[in-house]
């Protein structure tokens, strides 16, 4: 491979589907160009009106990124079945339906950044958004550059060209319908990208396994080479440690804590950010609640599947310690084994898993550049056409930037994606506490954000170099930074006054957050703009009548139906690999997990309808106000 | 090809540094718009700010010239030594290894019409996926 040689031969009829596929995606993207171009909102949300299975198969495939397949085949390859916990942290999605997803949705906020004017008050809350906004503009940019190099890679290695080409050439056939349909082409593509992928990616794990011998000989396989242990999610090393080279129960509890407890709040973790944007396009809170969850546990559904694949790899060729080899086990168990014409098939599914990740950062991004920074900052009298035209425009300038850094500096790329990881243990905590404490307010968001930047600095890089810190494995430095960082951002939110009331109120009349809102909302019930109600401690689990004000009102519902929705998540993902391998706990977890689902959904759907129905009855109102935030016609 | 550590300081002054241009726009806004002062840049303050981005584009233009020639030890190595893996610098697949090349594997002529069948199912529904979103959207929008 080091002269650029190709290892796969495609035929005539390969790339005859792979050219069928590319012109449908794009297409498929392009034929909504005349709704794209009708306002803001559409060019940004799809107009806030699409059912919840449209955004969750675009969660799905953010999910899925060209490098994914890569990363999980490293995970399982080096730790065997218990490496499926690393990708597990997709469980927020489980959690956040039901708690962030809802408040956010109700919230009306166009971005995250938005979400800051409307949350916080004052001159902290714009600075908030102000940094957010920038930070987002980039960072998404560095994103398309970041996968758009890594589908360079992978055209190196199955064509041999040069490395500019696989950039330019597939990221240059997505930004055809991001420029000309907005997200509208966004949503549209996902749906019919993230189906095929769906269904390549089962195809190519089935035929990986029937290669191998099927799921008897793969266990016997790992039994004979005295690696049994592989076969089990639930092989430790220890309990606990420091060593990198072993596998913790405690890595384990901290993913878990991690993704659940996340779920809680907003901006966790990176994925949230394009979430957000799916949440609000989605036509009711309903729906946007479903989206997430779908989405969500179609990607955990997926993980197994390439998981127990990669055993199979494994058992097929044992041993190799090149983490750059079995990286591409997956790949190399569709272009070796698959017939003419399925490898031009799974090639159009490697295509349409990067297109439409790169089709939703070039969209997300534009969104932050055009709302908060050109909408809020620079011409907040903007009609909608000049917005879609600015929309147009960031989205373009988005494209060439990624080009410029996705050729010349890969090193940055790199380390930058390593920062927005880094980022989440810092500001881990004050993401949940914005939801869930009233007390917390925006300078405390804002210095743990800056604080973080430093901490994280310093005990990853810094104090290890200088020998005063040891270099730390993953959860000890997760653990650290979200202590010192809270040294922080604690002092200040009680040295700093509490956001307005009147602001508070407002939001928490709209937006309904949980937890500890106490003074808040009896602020909000003194002014009759929230209406008190204790029946719903009389109704049951099942309970199917829900009014309006009941079903606006947290109750034990709500925490079930999470509760339930962790553990489909959590049985879904051993039940899936487990069955692949036949095991009695795989058909017992999965049955499990499907019944975790369909009791969640029997709690929390006629409560859902309810609150949805009175939402929307508001909602233009509710609109008006965060619209007219941001053109500065009220005070932020 | 710029280096690794300098490439992480590169990463950390444009990221943070767009970030505080949206910090600054936030709070010229506010203070314009909300607290209605006319001026809250004295021509002193623009100044600062003109020679301080001066400064800044300058020293990025410096450190990436010295990152430039090859096999130049960095000033701050062991300090920024590369926390994961970029994916974009792994090495290619080694042929070498256990793995064997396409050519010795499964005859993919067992196989001859699923190459054709599957693809075309795949395909045809997902036309008609798309035909039928855009006969459900394209009008009413929703």
């Amino acid at each position: 491979m080091a002269d650029g040689a190709s290892v796969v031969q495609f035929v005539t009829l390969d790339w005859i589907w792979t050219g069928l596929f590319i012109g449908l995606m794009i297409l498929c993207g392009v034929v909504f160009y005349r709704l794209g171009k009708r306002s803001e909102a559409d060019f940004f949300l799809a107009g806030r009106g699409l059912p919840w299975w449209l955004p969750a198969t675009s969660v799905y495939a953010t999910h899925t990124a060209t490098d994914t397949p890569m990363w999980i085949a490293g995970t399982i390859y080096r730790w065997g079945l218990r490496g499926i916990w690393y990708p597990f942290f997709s469980a927020w999605c489980a959690v956040s339906p039901f708690v962030s997803t809802r408040i956010f949705r109700r919230s009306l906020a166009m971005s995250q950044a938005e979400h800051q004017n409307l949350r916080f008050s004052g001159l902290g809350a714009e600075l908030l958004r102000g940094w957010m906004a920038g930070w987002q503009t980039f960072m998404n940019m560095f994103v398309v550059a970041w996968v758009s190099a890594a589908m360079g890679k992978i055209c190196i290695y199955l064509f041999g060209w040069p490395s500019w080409l696989g950039i330019v050439l597939f990221t240059s056939i997505c930004a055809i319908y991001v420029l000309s349909a907005g997200y509208w082409g966004v949503v549209m593509a996902d749906f019919q990208q993230g189906l095929i992928s769906f269904a390549v990616i089962t195809l190519v794990s089935l035929w990986g396994i029937h290669e191998a011998g099927g799921a008897v000989v793969i266990v016997d396989k790992l039994s004979a080479l005295g690696e049994g242990w592989r076969a089990d999610p639930f092989h430790f090393d220890a309990f606990w440690g420091l060593d990198g080279n072993q596998f913790y129960a405690l890595d384990v509890i901290t993913l878990m804590v991690m993704a659940i407890f996340g779920g809680l709040g907003m901006g966790n973790f990176i994925d949230w950010y394009p979430e957000a944007q799916r949440i609000q396009s989605a036509k009711s809170v309903r729906d946007a609640a479903y989206s997430i969850w779908a989405g969500g546990l179609a990607a955990i559904f997926r993980n197994s599947f390439w998981a127990i694949s990669i055993l199979a790899f494994f058992v097929m060729f044992p041993g190799i310690e090149d983490q750059g080899t079995y990286e591409f086990a997956w790949f190399r168990l569709g272009f070796d084994y698959m017939p003419a014409g399925l490898i031009g098939m799974l090639f159009a599914a490697i295509i349409a898993i990067h297109l439409s990740t790169i089709s939703t950062h070039l969209n997300l991004g534009a969104l932050y550049a055009t709302r908060d920074l050109y909408h809020h900052y620079v011409n907040p009298e903007a009609d909608e056409s000049k917005l879609v035209r600015v929309g147009r425009i960031s989205t373009f300038l988005l494209l060439i930037g990624s080009f410029v850094l996705g050729l010349s500096m890969e090193s940055i790329t790199a380390w930058l994606i390593f920062a927005l990881w880094l980022q989440a243990a810092g500001i881990w905590l004050p993401s949940i506490l914005q939801v869930l404490w009233w007390r917390f307010n925006s300078w405390a968001f804002l210095s743990s954000w800056i604080a973080n930047l430093v901490m994280s600095w310093m005990v990853v890089f810094v104090l290890p170099a200088l020998g005063v810190l040891p270099a730390l494995p993953d959860w000890v430095n997760f653990w650290l930074l979200a202590v010192l960082v809270s040294l922080v951002y604690l002092p200040i939110c009680f040295l700093t006054k509490p956001d307005d009331m009147d602001h508070l109120v407002r939001y928490y009349v709209q937006a309904r957050p949980a937890g500890f809102w106490g003074p808040v909302r009896a602020e909000a019930i003194r002014r009759g703009l929230v209406v008190e109600s204790k029946k719903h401690l009389e109704y049951g689990l099942f309970h199917k009548e829900w009014t309006p004000e009941d079903a606006d009102e947290w109750t034990r519902h709500d925490w079930i139906a999470a509760g339930l929705s962790a553990f489909c998540y959590l049985f879904v993902a051993i039940g899936v690999a487990g069955t692949l391998l036949l095991r009695p706990w795989g058909f017992v977890c999965l049955a499990m997990g499907i019944l975790c689902g369909g009791l969640m959904f029997l709690v929390i759907d006629p409560k859902m309808k309810a609150m949805s129905l009175a939402f929307e009855a508001q909602q233009d109102e509710y609109l008006e106000h965060v619209n007219q935030t941001t053109r500065w016609e009220t005070t932020p | 090809m710029i280096d690794e550590a300098i490439g992480k300081i590169l990463g950390m002054a444009m990221a943070y540094g767009v970030s505080s241009m949206g910090l600054f726009l936030a709070y010229a806004n506010y203070r314009k718009r909300t607290l209605k002062a006319d001026k809250i840049m004295t021509p002193t303050a623009w100044m600062v700010v003109g020679i301080t981005v001066l400064a800044v584009i300058g020293a990025v233009f410096v450190v990436a010239q010295l990152a430039q020639p090859a096999g130049q030890e960095s000033v701050v190595e062991g300090v920024l030594e590369p926390a994961v893996e970029p994916i974009v610098d792994r090495p290619a697949l080694d042929e070498s290894a256990q793995v064997p090349a396409a050519a010795e594997q499964a005859p993919r002529e067992a196989w001859p019409m699923v190459g054709i069948v599957v693809p075309a199912a795949i395909f045809l529904l997902a036309t008609w996926l798309t035909a039928g979103l855009h006969r459900r959207f394209s009008h009413g929008g929703s």
